[in-house]
């Protein structure tokens, strides 16, 4: 949870492309759907089985294979679709949040480790965006730094959506962001 | 091959069939109980996709625990 400065409020959030997480859930899909396909060769599957390790060994899978697959294939649903929304909030809880003042950088990193800094938007010294290759060209994601003035560490997010869009916005939001500094400034001096 | 098969042969009884439905299922209830903490948690105001796969969440997951037990009780059934 982030809490905002009076009259902070937020302009836009910026996430990961959405292939990025298709690329990264791709293998629970396929595994969740992978023992589909098996099932037309149960019956193969049992005859080997009952080769190697004899019918008594195997019994219970001989007498009902069907219901023995659909026990084990549920279960496995059951752990393939927690995984598949763990990757899911590791990837949706990722995510920069762009306000008037200043700019959340919110990591997430699996589930138990999250790490949440923020800078002034009037630190921004410059921002740069990467797009590289063919594919994040067309479907419009890359990687975004942030340089900050003074010692503070450089902030940056591989994989954002439409990056372009959010360095126009962060650089929209910075020039505000100065102006009312400066105004800020000047009331000060002349109240 | 006697040996081999005797050694690797683990006979199912009811009992092993139910443990590994209580493990399973409290498993997937702790990770449950995490994935909706994290959901309410760090949820960001005006978020509207965390309610939506939330209740995908919860839907497909009482469905597979039905089915689960379904064919739990059908297997020891058989």
């Amino acid at each position: 949870m982030i809490s905002l400065h009076k009259n902070e409020h937020v302009i836009m959030k910026a996430r990961k492309h959405w292939l990025i997480f298709v690329l990264e859930a791709l293998f629970i899909i396929v595994a969740g759907l992978l023992p589909i396909f098996f099932t037309p060769f149960l019956d193969v599957l049992i005859n080997g089985l009952t080769f190697i390790f004899g019918s008594d060994a195997i019994a219970i899978f001989s007498a009902n294979p069907e219901t023995l697959f659909a026990f084990i294939y549920s279960g496995w649903l059951l752990v393939t679709l927690t995984v598949f929304f763990l990757i899911w909030t590791d990837y949706y809880l990722d995510v920069w949040i762009v306000t008037n003042q200043r700019i959340f950088d919110i990591e997430q990193k699996g589930i138990f480790n999250r790490n949440v800094s923020s800078f002034r938007l009037r630190r921004i010294q410059d921002v740069t965006v990467e797009m590289n290759g063919i594919i994040p060209t067309l479907l419009k994601f890359g990687t975004i730094h942030v340089q900050t003035a003074g010692a503070g560490r450089n902030f940056e997010m591989r994989g954002m959506a439409n990056p372009r869009k959010v360095k126009r916005v962060i650089f929209k939001a910075h020039g505000k962001a100065i102006k009312d500094h400066i105004h800020d400034g000047l009331s000060d001096i002349d109240g | 091959m006697n040996d081999i098969s005797n050694a690797l042969t683990v006979s199912i009884t009811p009992d092993r069939i139910w443990i590994t439905f209580w493990i399973v299922v409290a498993l997937f209830l702790i990770m449950s109980l995490i994935l909706l903490f994290h959901w309410k948690r760090y949820r960001l105001k005006g978020d509207k996709w965390i309610p939506v796969m939330q209740t995908i969440f919860l839907v497909l997951g009482a469905v597979l625990l039905v089915a689960f037990y379904i064919s739990t009780v059908a297997l020891i059934a058989t």
